[in-house]
């Protein structure tokens, strides 16, 4: 996108049909959608096994502490816990306890799913809406960075 | 040497940082922001790490996630550039701490440095000069005008803590003083955390004039000349050269000397900056040392031939310098433009925003510092500098043709953004900086006269 503004704009309103069309063509609803300008590229992610919204937002952005992410599908929308803070992520709050949260359970809001470690601070992971924990996307004991999601939460009562 | 090095900083120095690394074969770690994510120095190094969100406060300046970040990629080292944590002794204790090296002065020769009234005292002792001033904290509104009036007007206020040319006030009038004295602590407070502040007599027309040194941890030091950064606006450099133009050398060659003495007298480590105030009666003062890479060392090194980088990474490994005082030699005469995303019409208020349009100058004798090219944003999170033009000639003449020349090849824009590129080039064309009989005050009069010219532009 290196040429002028008004090209940029133009850019953006062309992509953005392009992109509605791919997705009304597509059989299941992609997790994820990545699109480069420059030389074009499109790339779609589906995760099996789950029903999952569009989440056309697909960076992280600025996520505080422990809270989940919007997303913009109406219908069966996935939310993200992210880690707070660059470290280690554990599913435990000790080495053999079990784990905080598992799939499939249902957390609240405030609840505690997990901890991460920086410079032997532990730092809790805290859900932010209530819902059912869909998948836990990172390994126990695993290095984290910034905003990375850690889990995916199917919200309940959402509408 | 180290085999992996992390890089707390962004922009410019960032890519500059981990240039050195990879010429040295070091594999170079890169910590960013959110708001970094898609940045050179990002894209440039073998491993990248997300440590917080836009707010400096909250990622460049987390010193729990960047430690944490150069413990889970195995870095030997962290480089903290200039500004952010560079001179933070905490900062640099808790990587000592975790067994990390961290590249720049031990903590505590950055705590006593950090702190310009006991540099003031401790340089004193070494016996390098200083202009009258007072020799603690001025903590009581009678006493600190008492100092001044002791010291005579025009003073310069300015807090304990402060750096990077702020947190300082002049006051000529010394009805001014109280309210100057007043807010000048709460500024201090707000922005280094500490109310400390002491009163220095101001030269109203001085040259800044500063001294880059290199110590190594065996007791070695040496200085590799001298920087001239007159042109400032409100205590922030916009043009720097090397050697000083107009100095007598034998003058520049005692600063040098009595840079060296400081250095060894603060158990200094590292490169560092000593700088100080020339008068034109000829003598010089000394005003505060940066302890860390500056945003100009580049003229240094075009006209030395060092890669002060490089120094600082070999030094902060235990190595010897590689190269004795008398081993320095310095060869035509460099200047540097620091091209900044600012509005000089209106104030030079910054003016972040997309970069649509980007051409950096290049040819002969010409290095541009840049991490920002076409379709790079620049952040309203972080500053405005967008890239260092350094040319190199053989004498100040040359190098001037050579400026004037690179600025017309330069070209950004972008909506919203504005350049300090044209005012940059009046103040080359300015006839007492075309004669080196320019002061510190010389940017401000060309604003005052002279902004009609640039908005037409």
């Amino acid at each position: 996108m290196t040429e002028n503004a008004g090209n940029l704009a133009e850019v953006l309103d062309v992509l953005h049909h392009s992109v509605g069309r791919m997705l009304s063509l597509s059989p299941t609803t992609p997790t994820n959608l990545r699109v480069t300008a420059g030389d074009v590229g499109v790339e779609l992610t589906w995760q099996h096994g789950v029903v999952a919204g569009v989440n056309l937002a697909a960076d992280p952005g600025d996520p505080t502490n422990g809270h989940s992410e919007p997303v913009s599908a109406e219908d069966d929308a996935r939310s993200y816990v992210s880690a707070p803070t660059v470290g280690v992520f554990y599913h435990a709050p000790e080495p053999g306890a079990p784990p905080l949260v598992q799939v499939g359970q249902s957390v609240d809001s405030g609840q505690q799913v997990g901890i991460v470690e920086a410079m032997k601070t532990m730092i809790p992971v805290i859900a932010d809406r209530v819902g059912t924990v869909a998948e836990v996307l990172v390994p126990d004991a695993t290095s984290v960075e910034y905003g990375q999601r850690l889990l995916a939460i199917t919200p309940l009562g959402d509408d | 040497m180290f085999g992996k090095v992390l890089i707390a900083n962004r922009g410019e120095i960032a890519l500059r940082i981990a240039r050195a690394c990879r010429e040295m074969g070091i594999r170079v770690v890169a910590v960013h922001s959110t708001e970094d994510s898609d940045t050179a120095v990002v894209r440039y190094a073998d491993e990248a790490v997300c440590v917080g969100p836009a707010p400096a406060r909250r990622s460049y300046l987390n010193i729990p996630a960047i430690v944490e970040a150069a413990l889970r990629t195995g870095a030997d080292a962290v480089h903290p550039g200039y500004g952010f944590l560079s001179e933070d002794p905490d900062f640099a204790e808790v990587c000592a701490n975790n067994g990390i090296t961290f590249i720049g002065p031990p903590p505590s020769v950055l705590a006593s440095l950090g702190d310009k009234i006991q540099a003031r005292s401790l340089m004193s002792t070494a016996g390098l000069p200083l202009l009258p001033g007072s020799t603690g904290p001025l903590d009581d509104t009678e006493d600190a005008r008492a100092a001044a009036d002791g010291i005579g007007f025009p003073v310069i206020i300015k807090a304990a803590a402060g750096g990077g040319g702020r947190g300082m006030r002049v006051v000529h009038d010394p009805d001014d003083f109280e309210r100057a004295y007043l807010e000048t602590r709460a500024t201090a407070q707000v922005l280094f955390g500490s109310s400390a502040v002491f009163v220095e007599r101001y030269l109203d027309r001085a040259r800044h004039v500063e001294v880059q040194v290199l110590c190594d941890s065996h007791g070695n030091a040496i200085h590799l000349g001298e920087r001239d950064c007159t042109v400032q606006r409100r205590h922030q450099k916009l043009i720097e050269e090397s050697p000083a133009p107009g100095l007598p050398s034998e003058l520049t060659a005692r600063i040098g000397e009595a840079a060296v003495r400081g250095a060894l007298a603060a158990g200094y480590v590292g490169a560092g900056t000593f700088e100080f105030l020339v008068d034109y009666s000829g003598c010089f003062y000394f005003m505060e040392v940066n302890p860390r890479i500056q945003v100009e060392h580049p003229v240094t090194e075009m006209v030395t031939g060092v890669d002060l980088v490089r120094e600082q990474l070999r030094v902060a490994a235990g190595e010897r310098l590689g190269l004795r005082q008398s081993e320095v030699s310095r060869i035509g005469a460099a200047i540097e433009c620091r091209i900044n995303a600012e509005n000089p019409a209106l104030d030079f208020v910054p003016t972040p925003g997309l970069l649509t349009e980007v051409v950096w100058p290049s040819g002969p004798f010409v290095r541009v510092d840049t991490h920002l090219s076409s379709g790079s944003r620049v952040s309203s999170a972080y500053d405005s500098l967008l890239a260092k033009l350094i040319v190199v000639g053989a004498d100040r003449a040359q190098a001037l043709a050579r400026m004037r020349r690179a600025l017309a090849e330069l070209h950004v824009a972008g909506p919203g953004v504005h350049t300090t590129r044209d005012f940059l080039g009046q103040v080359l064309e300015h006839p007492s900086f075309v004669r080196a009989e320019h002061s510190t005050v010389l940017v401000d009069h060309i604003v005052t006269t002279g902004v009609g010219n640039i908005s037409r532009r």
